[in-house]
């Protein structure tokens, strides 16, 4: 284990927040073991212009995979392209985020190695020169440390687990090139149509602060106070499954066990009864603030701030008092 | 044409969950159920056969002896036949060598035109089985479906995922492997006649030994678990909701959360 690889995450030509948190953490395991180095796949087209930023951001190695047939590759090609170069490096650590970009590749490349999967790790460090992962399992009702026992293992981290530290413009990386076998990159899946959401908010797995809604905002035309709120905080609007079921919802902003798991700066939960299943899922943001007319609901114990009463009431006046502060000015 | 899906019994949720030797979760003596995703997965495939009736849906379980009880709920549903992969060298098994399992098995099952799992469990939450089996079949993979269309005569599979931010519409020749997520759709429940059917129905048992595999290496050790540290006790604001909402922007400023 003399590097620890990760893979980046490039969208319209640019890193994505988790690859910035996935060489901060790589670059500090290695920095507080003396003698890893910290190498990063990037695979794509025309991808060579991000090379000295990943070197600035903490890689030693930039291993390029770049062809026009690469661009937007499907998991099973990427596993087909990074798994060989991978295993001609011995890599026993590999980085990815707990992403659905880092989950779809994850197994695939474990099986690669011939390796095993450590999921949604939030916290990882070095002891006797082995990493060591804590996850935190049952939706944040208990914690486990889990090591790689045999050959090694692809570690998936949990987005906004790590803090990215800001990149050193000096530090240079060495590159290699990842050569594309003839054939390894045939597409047996096709896009046929991409729907992004148009909507103007920020997307629940980057937030964050997320305000979510249940069944106490009282229906779907009362869910006001929630948007209010999000578009104030710069948030994203999150839900419970009840109001999901109801309808009054999307699926996609349903948070639980049966929905997302978030782990935001800031969870406001509005109405919200805090079930176990709802619990699950966002048990392990940083501040929780609930605002619910019954003082005993179980989200309430978990909430580091319990505010009693009407959400329909409550929330108009925090927002009145916010923008008198000046917050959400021009949101 | 033959589909099978990927079912893993989990405690069930609303039961508390604890840690036993090697710190694995205690499941004997706890009320299983079908992982909630596999059981859209299920009905996913169910709605193939719907359309098309001499679909062969095979449903697959890797688990102790007692999960039978709860695989007859699949065939109940209208699944033709199970496999129970259970083996006492299996206990402890992770996550991709459980895929290495339910891969062998499916090569023996054989045939296979697609493999259908839940995106994830949620006692493992690892979303990474699924993958890992279509790596070792050499599958394509289309992940976090909320629905899938099977087109027989064209062996395709259309179907709408649901990606960050986003909904893709993406299609995978045959043979595919699907996670599903859940739907739009409520899984069925079984009825009087189906779970008849479902007692004359076949649950094949196998081993390891039957596979031809030895019992996965573990590749990951769990050394330690435990409660995480006690939030500090809720500040618990009341008073008028002018008041409420005063002190709540007070914690946010002074917290800098805004
Ligand atoms: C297998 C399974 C999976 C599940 N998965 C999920 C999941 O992923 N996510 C999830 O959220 N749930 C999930 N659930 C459902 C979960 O058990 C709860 O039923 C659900 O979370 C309740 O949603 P709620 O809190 O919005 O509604 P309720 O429990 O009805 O709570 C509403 C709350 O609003 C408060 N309220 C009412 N009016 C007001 C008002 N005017 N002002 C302030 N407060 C008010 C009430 O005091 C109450 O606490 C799952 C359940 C099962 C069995």
């Amino acid at each position: 284990m003399s590097t620890i690889w990760t893979l980046a995450e490039i969208e319209g030509g640019e890193l994505k927040g988790i690859t910035h948190e996935l060489l901060t953490a790589a670059r500090s395991l290695a920095d507080a073991s003396g003698s890893l180095k910290v190498g990063i796949v990037a695979l794509g087209h025309e991808i060579g212009g991000l090379v000295p930023q990943l070197g600035s951001l903490g890689a030693d190695i930039v291993a390029l995979a770049d062809a026009p047939s690469l661009a937007n590759a499907p998991a099973d090609v990427v596993a087909r392209v990074v798994g060989p170069f991978l295993q001609g490096q011995q890599a026993r650590t590999v980085l990815l985020g707990h992403t659905a970009t880092g989950k779809d590749i994850a197994g695939r490349l474990a099986v690669r190695l011939d390796c095993g999967v450590i999921a949604d790790a939030t916290e990882l460090a070095v002891e006797g020169g082995k990493i060591v992962a804590t996850r935190s399992i049952f939706g944040g009702g208990m914690w486990s440390r889990a090591v790689a026992a045999g050959n090694g293992a692809v570690v998936t981290v949990r987005p906004r687990a790590v803090t990215p530290a800001p990149g050193q413009p000096s530090r240079s990386s060495e590159t290699l090139t990842i050569s594309v076998a003839d054939g390894s990159t045939t597409r047996r899946v096709e896009t046929l149509e991409l729907k992004q959401e148009t909507s103007t908010t920020v997307s629940l797995g980057d937030a964050e602060v997320v305000v979510a809604g249940g069944r106490g905002m009282g229906g779907a035309d009362k869910f006001g106070p929630v948007e209010t709120l999000a578009r104030t905080l710069g948030a994203a609007v999150g839900a419970s499954r009840a109001v999901v079921d109801s309808g009054w919802r999307p699926h996609k902003e349903q948070i639980g066990q049966t929905g997302r798991t978030v782990s935001p700066k800031l969870y406001v939960a509005l109405g919200i009864s805090g079930a176990i299943q709802h619990l699950v899922g966002m048990r392990t943001s940083g501040t929780i603030i609930a605002i619910n007319s019954d003082a005993e609901a179980p989200i309430m114990k978990v909430a580091n701030v319990a505010a009693v009463g009407d959400v329909h009431e409550i929330v108009p006046a925090l927002v009145a008092e916010l923008s008198r502060q000046g917050v959400g000015a021009g949101a | 044409m033959r589909v099978v899906v990927c079912v893993k019994v989990v405690p069930d949720t609303t039961e508390p969950k604890r840690l036993g030797d090697q710190h694995a979760l205690v499941r004997s003596g706890v009320q299983g159920a079908v992982n909630p995703m596999d059981d859209y997965a299920l009905e996913v495939a169910l709605k193939w056969k719907d359309a098309q009736p001499d679909l062969d849906v095979v449903v697959l379980t890797m688990g102790p002896d007692d999960a039978r009880a709860i695989i007859k709920k699949c065939l109940a549903k209208g699944a033709d036949r199970a496999v129970l992969v259970s083996d006492a060298a299996l206990a402890g098994t992770d996550a991709i060598g459980t895929a290495r399992v339910l891969a062998a098995a499916i090569r023996k099952i054989g045939d296979v035109d697609a493999v259908l799992c839940g995106v994830r469990s949620s006692d493992g939450e690892s979303a990474v089985v699924g993958p890992a089996v279509a790596e070792l079949l050499d599958l394509p993979q289309l992940t976090t479906c909320k629905e899938a269309d099977l087109d027989a005569s064209a062996r395709t599979v259309t179907a709408n995922r649901e990606v960050d931010g986003a909904l893709e519409v993406a299609r995978a020749g045959l043979p595919a492997l699907l996670t599903v997520t859940k739907a739009s759709f409520e899984p069925r429940l079984a009825n009087f006649k189906g779970i008849q059917a479902a007692n004359k129905k076949e649950i094949l048992g196998w081993t390891t030994a039957d596979l031809g595999i030895a019992p996965p290496a573990r590749q990951v050790l769990v050394t330690a678990a435990g409660e995480p540290p006690q939030r500090p006790a809720s500040q618990v604001l009341t008073g008028t909701a002018a008041e409420v909402a005063q002190k709540l922007a007070q914690y946010l400023t002074e917290q800098k959360l805004v």
